[in-house]
């Protein structure tokens, strides 16, 4: 009987290890070209599993304020479902020193020093900036708070009119954390929120495709 | 580029701490019901290990336009090694054969891979129950082959629209001694059940359908053996 039970159970253990199959998924389709249009051209991304903290500055008005955090929350919601393994997460933060991004409303008090990377536009509907760090090639340069280095690597401002029509203000929120993510460039599709002035409040498939896509390639730059 | 480790808060601690409080409230359960399995002739054993696993998902991501250093790149989820609790009970079937129903849960935790980063995807609670032919080899060791359902709960994405209850085959081999006046167990389990989602198959909204695949587990458990004495 022993025999016969190790003659039974060998090959069957063996089998089933030769056999390892794990599920599998192909390459993604439908995504649109997501690079920053640096030479050449570069791909920039948060570390995978980097939960993204962001400080929400909605300014003194309460009402503005919880539009502000509103939009961001909804926009969070919608890009954390849009990948499958945990590649992000985002946080809000209490502070700037906890936040590697702010956002807030332009206008308002900026709540880092931006004078050592300042925004390219300041009469945008808004606007999603970075800037590399000179000392430490690969990365994005640190914002300060009284010359002291703070975690914020990217800034995110809103125009203050945009506070009247919640619903344009979500999808402004929703495209720019697009931008926050990675997505260095505008997609062609008017049905895509990361089209230049998308009237859409959802993702869409490209979207997703697009960030999913982004957090399995190697980037050349890490916030 | 620096590699990225990211574990997540109270990740291994906690649930390696609620490993070992299952196993405490396991023999709470077992140790009273040892009296009452020696009359009714049937045997408990309490058992623990250590599970691991072969990737839940294993995926490829072509880059669109080719950047510097893009191309396709390969990325694993799978579940790291987590530990195991089980409570089986046996009765005799003939000569040397039993029938052990058995139920265990992992302390699991899923994490992600890819090059040099390698990621927190979410904890996970594997449940498994099985009901197999043990037979006895020999004076010590046995072996033993069932079927079962296995289910996984996770918050993860990964694991929405996953069917509650998936069919599960296990095969196992072991070995009994006594120590002092308790009867001890050391055994190895393999298992394998099919694995998929309803975001996998979907591609999380990319339109690109993933397949189901298999996934085989791994186990080495120790136990103790209570009540009846199965010849």
């Amino acid at each position: 009987m022993t025999a016969r039970a190790v003659r039974v159970l060998v090959p069957a253990l063996a089998l089933a290890v030769a056999a390892c199959d794990a599920p599998t998924i192909p390459p993604e389709a439908g995504a649109y070209e997501f690079t920053f249009q640096t030479t050449p051209p570069s791909v920039v991304r948060w570390p995978v599993g980097k939960v993204i903290r962001v400080y929400v500055a909605g300014g003194e008005d309460p009402a503005r304020a919880a539009l502000l955090r509103e939009a961001f929350l909804e926009a969070a919601a919608q890009w954390e479902s849009a990948v499958l393994f945990g590649e992000y997460r985002f946080a809000e933060a209490a502070t700037p020193r906890e936040a590697d991004v702010v956002l807030y409303w332009n206008g308002d008090p900026v709540p880092v020093d931006t004078w050592g990377c300042p925004p390219e536009t300041t009469g945008a509907r808004a606007l999603t900036w970075s800037c590399p760090d000179p000392a430490v090639p690969g990365r994005l340069q640190p914002f300060t708070l009284n010359g002291e280095p703070t975690p914020v690597r990217m800034m995110v401002y809103v125009a203050r009119w945009e506070a009247s029509t919640p619903a344009s203000l979500k999808r402004v929120v929703l495209h720019e954390l697009g931008h926050v993510l990675g997505i260095g460039r505008h997609s062609p599709n008017p049905e895509d929120a990361m089209e230049a002035h998308a009237p859409v409040d959802r993702l869409s498939p490209a979207d997703r495709a697009t960030v999913q896509v982004l957090y399995h390639v190697e980037p050349d730059i890490v916030p | 580029m620096r590699p990225c480790v990211r574990r997540g808060a109270g990740g291994r601690p906690r649930r390696w701490r609620a490993a070992a409080l299952a196993v405490l409230g396991l023999a709470w359960l077992v140790v009273p019901g040892a009296a009452w399995a020696q009359g009714g002739g049937l045997e408990l054993e309490a058992r623990a290990g250590v599970v691991v696993s072969t990737p839940l998902v294993e995926g490829a991501v072509a880059f669109p336009v080719a950047p510097a250093g893009g191309g396709v790149q390969e990325f694993r989820v799978r579940p790291v090694a987590a530990p195991l609790v089980v409570v089986a009970g046996r009765t005799g079937l003939g000569p040397a054969l039993a029938l052990e129903v058995s139920a265990g849960w992992t302390f699991g935790r899923v994490e992600g891979e890819q090059r040099r980063e390698r990621w927190h995807v979410g904890d996970v609670g594997i449940g498994h129950a099985v009901a197999s032919l043990r037979r006895r080899v020999g004076e010590r060791f046995h072996v033993r082959g069932g079927v079962g359902l296995i289910h996984y709960g996770s918050d993860a994405e990964l694991f929405e629209g996953s069917p509650g209850l998936t069919p599960l085959l296990e095969v196992g081999a072991g070995a009994e001694l006594a120590l002092g006046g308790a009867r001890l167990s050391l055994s190895g389990v393999g298992q394998a059940h099919s694995f998929g989602s309803r975001a996998l198959r979907g591609g999380g909204g990319s339109g690109v359908r993933g397949e189901d695949g298999t996934v085989y587990r791994f186990a080495v458990q120790a136990g103790v053996v209570l009540g009846g004495g199965l010849r």
